[in-house]
């Protein structure tokens, strides 16, 4: 277990969101920086930080830091250095985060046309710690959460999404949630024999380990909200392939998708005008992708 | 101004060789006003009518339609063949002349209108409460067929990854702009179906008005599927599958069906339903029961 540190930030606004952004081999901060302005679309006086590698602050390339209101350093330092799955640091963000009261983002997602004093609201209503129930496909479907949640189903687990995250540092709920994440998300492979005698994913899964998270400290009823414009775009959620083994690794491989200039996301016949997007998918953000939600986000500033 | 008045019911009937719609027509008919107790108008074509009137007593076809439209324009313009099935084991074709059935916008002398398939028996009065809201169009966006089996894949979506289907068996619609433009999507569908198969990734050799809808509400709906169109609470229309059979009628709303087993089609189940709609997709067994679904019809209605 790691020792606590408490990150004091006196000026910073009580609420505010939070993204990793782990930079290796190549720029993973241009899914940060696309994810930030497309919340500021949305909430020019959103507050948005940035958590990066430890020593790693110099190395965000100057030309991102606009759009984001702080950034951090990794407190422990990057823990998933060996294995390269970097949502292994998950755990470090409560203690990295200023705010007082945090919506933590996974940074391949995109937010359209969001009401984001709603989405506090709604994540903040029941508990100090909250992450979405349910999530919608490109056609307005359901997620097929069997498939999805294809372990959590078969060991009865929670079957909720971890790449939105509320929680407030004050309650005591969090910090039994976060103390929990330490040892099992830097211990992932061991929790995998543990928890899952028979079939086991065969690599690092945030979601499903948030859900093994959420079991182990017997909060599974406590902590899922319901978000009516959350999608979850992860090749298992389209519903579209119906073998689970044949599914492509990225869903850009077999379904056409655009972007407009004014934010909407067409993919195949089906325009999703408004929410929060997890993209799941690298491929997906292309360079032009990114220029339409910096032009937005610089036409919303002169418009202010 | 609108110059319809009132609420109604309109039929489409088209006869072929193979399959005297006139029956299925009188029998709808007969269901629906016992359900709801609403007029009645046909639309069809010279020859249609001329086979109902000499196949059929003068005094049932007045029972059953309040008005009579002829539009020929259908039968002269298409050839569209559909394959039927009478069970698994018996197939044949006929032609199928649906293209004109988005003019009912027109042809309807009512404000508020349902638009029913010929072979669609109502056996309750759901519909009713559609004529006391504001909707301007409805349509089912559910389906399932009789013992609770799934619809079938293009049923449920026009291609894997493409839009959701709707069923044009049964349309509700008023005579509001937003109906207008509805039936105006289905038009230009029609007209430009190559393209929109394309589009829309399903096979362009039947022409459907399921797809044509689907694809107007897809429209309609902010081209996703959402609410703007309502889908008559979610409830989900009831098929029997062309390859089911009847196996007996027990009473005006109670009906036995030889289900086939979709895996092992030499296999069947008896399932019963009552007081639920039915969408009966195997017309000859329509056929084969008229006459005892038209004694209850007529019997309930003289007592």
């Amino acid at each position: 277990m790691s020792e606590e540190i408490e990150i004091e930030n006196n000026d910073a606004p009580k609420r505010g969101f939070v993204t990793l952004g782990i930079n290796t081999g190549e720029d993973n901060i241009r899914y940060c920086y696309a994810l930030a302005c497309s919340i500021k679309v949305c909430d020019p006086d959103a507050s948005i930080t940035l958590i990066v590698d430890k020593g790693q602050l110099g190395n965000v390339q100057s030309f991102y830091e606009h759009v984001f209101d702080y950034m951090i350093e990794l407190p422990y330092g990057n823990s998933a250095h060996k294995d390269g799955f970097h949502g292994m640091n998950l755990w470090q963000v409560y203690h990295a985060t200023p705010y007082e009261e945090t919506i933590y983002v996974d940074y391949d997602t995109l937010f359209i046309n969001v009401d984001v004093n709603d989405l506090w609201s709604v994540m903040s209503s029941r508990n100090g710690i909250s992450v979405p129930i349910d999530a919608l496909a490109y056609r307005n479907f359901p997620v097929p959460k069997t498939w999805r949640f294809e372990y959590e189903t078969q060991y009865k687990l929670p079957r909720y999404f971890y790449n939105l995250m509320y929680f407030d540092k004050k309650d005591k709920t969090v910090a039994e949630w976060f103390k929990m994440a330490d040892p099992v998300l830097q211990n992932w492979r061991d929790v995998y024999n543990h928890v899952f005698p028979n079939k086991k994913p065969e690599y690092f899964q945030k979601n499903v380990l948030g859900n093994v998270i959420t079991h182990f400290v017997d909060h599974t009823d406590d902590i899922g909200v319901k978000l009516n414009n959350h999608y979850d775009l992860h090749t298992l959620s389209h519903g579209v392939f119906n073998n689970p083994d044949e599914a492509p690794g990225n869903w850009t491989d077999m379904l056409n998708y655009w972007v407009t200039n004014n934010k909407k996301i067409q993919i195949e016949n089906s325009v999703i005008g408004s929410g929060i997007i997890h993209y799941s998918d690298e491929t997906f953000l292309t360079d032009e992708i990114v220029d339409v939600f910096r032009t937005n986000l610089t036409q919303r500033l002169q418009e202010r | 101004m609108s110059q319809k008045q009132g609420n109604g019911i309109c039929l489409f009937c088209y006869n072929n060789e193979e399959l005297d719609y006139a029956k299925f027509a009188i029998l709808a008919s007969q269901y629906a006003k016992k359900q709801l107790n609403m007029p009645v108008t046909l639309i069809t074509d010279d020859g249609t009518l001329e086979w109902m009137n000499t196949s059929h007593d003068k005094n049932l076809i007045e029972d059953s339609f309040d008005n009579i439209i002829i539009d020929g324009s259908v039968t002269e313009k298409r050839t569209n063949i559909r394959r039927h099935q009478d069970s698994p084991w018996s197939e044949f074709n006929a032609p199928f002349w649906n293209s004109n059935k988005h003019t009912v916008f027109d042809h309807t002398p009512y404000e508020r209108t349902l638009l029913l398939d010929t072979d669609y028996l109502l056996m309750n009065d759901f519909y009713n409460y559609i004529f006391e809201t504001d909707m301007p169009i409805a349509m089912h966006r559910y389906a399932q067929y009789i013992g609770g089996d799934m619809p079938y894949t293009n049923e449920i979506t026009l291609n894997e990854a493409g839009i959701h289907h709707w069923w044009s068996t049964i349309v509700y619609f008023d005579q509001s702009e937003e109906s207008k433009l509805f039936f105006d999507i289905w038009s230009h569908v029609k007209d430009n179906w190559e393209y929109y198969s394309l589009l829309y990734q399903f096979p362009k050799m039947l022409f459907r008005t399921d797809f044509c809808v689907s694809i107007a509400t897809h429209l309609m709906n902010g081209m996703n599927n959402d609410d703007f169109v309502h889908d008559f609470m979610a409830q989900p229309l009831l098929n029997m599958d062309q390859k089911d059979d009847i196996a007996q009628v027990n009473g005006l709303n109670d009906v036995v069906f030889l289900k086939h087993n979709r895996t092992e089609q030499w296999k069947n189940i008896l399932c019963r339903h009552t007081d639920q709609n039915l969408h009966i997709m195997n017309k000859r067994a329509l056929d084969r029961h008229y006459q005892t679904l038209l004694d209850l019809a007529k019997e309930k209605a003289s007592v």
